[in-house]
């Protein structure tokens, strides 16, 4: 089974993806708070980023988003190739510029992206994971 | 007269020692412009967008679209990803994908334009409650 484990960063469940800078070879490793509560399904980004990892690896701007709680106001939707390696996933993906990251994370991984996979700490308290939708179901009889 | 929206301030990173602390900054390539910008990440300041100027009338495009795609399920926009750029639609197509490769092939530049996803709902606000 195909899954993507991370251990937990300052006590908090961890995401790490790989981002593309356009035209090179450059790769960026980046470390995401993974959070359920960021946004819904029908939120028009997947992830917020520091904004000049946005300026840096974004192949285009998107239109301009209203966020409230813990970011507020408006904020440029930007679209970022996104990869996890671990789980062969690669993706344009619509990315959040935010000026201040949580504290001692790049971004946060909200659950328009979460919810691509099966997530979760899979029986270990100590690590946070993705594996693909499907796993999950073949184990269920 | 210009339009200060459409102005493109090249600039590159720096170390910098501002009070005993060494930080990094942001400066202008040009010389002639004197306003040095401070990295957000450690002094709290919001960061100038020097690498994409949006053009108002593609976010206005955008816009128009967005509320018709979203209170009209005949429109074409509806479900789609819309590449807007100088003021025009570009592509009306499938996917994300699609709508960036369609963008770059008509804008090479990739700080000019934009696509969105027709459907989606921009105006929110989308609540962001850390765990």
């Amino acid at each position: 089974m195909t899954r993507a484990t991370w251990p937990l960063n300052h006590g908090r469940p961890m995401v790490e993806v790989q981002l593309l800078m356009p035209g090179t070879a450059h790769r960026y490793t980046r470390r995401l708070l993974a959070d359920t509560g960021g946004g819904t399904t029908a939120a028009p980004f997947a992830l917020l980023l520091d904004e000049q990892d946005c300026l840096n690896c974004s192949e285009s701007a998107g239109h301009m988003i209203e966020l409230s709680g813990a970011y507020s106001g408006e904020f440029r939707v930007y679209v970022i190739e996104v990869r996890l390696p671990q789980l062969n996933f690669a993706a344009k993906t619509p990315v959040v510029g935010i000026e201040r990251p949580p504290k001692g994370f790049d971004g946060i991984a909200a659950f328009r992206f979460l919810n691509r996979f099966s997530y979760g700490n899979f029986g270990r308290s100590e690590q946070f994971g993705l594996e693909p939708p499907d796993a999950s179901r073949r184990s269920i009889p | 007269m210009f339009d200060p929206a459409e102005i493109v301030i090249p600039v590159r990173t720096v170390n910098v020692t501002i009070e005993g602390e060494v930080d990094t900054a942001i400066v202008p390539v040009d010389p002639s412009f004197e306003k040095v910008i401070r990295s957000p990440r450690r002094c709290g300041e919001k960061a100038m967008p020097s690498r994409f100027i949006v053009q108002e009338q593609d976010d206005q495009l955008a816009r128009t679209i967005n509320r018709e795609a979203r209170s009209d399920p005949a429109s074409p926009y509806a479900g789609k990803f819309v590449a807007i750029g100088r003021g025009k639609v570009i592509a009306i197509v499938d996917s994300l994908d699609e709508a960036v490769t369609a963008l770059r092939q008509a804008l090479p530049k990739r700080e000019e334009g934009l696509v969105i996803e027709a459907s989606a709902d921009y105006e929110g606000p989308h609540e962001i409650w850390m765990s």
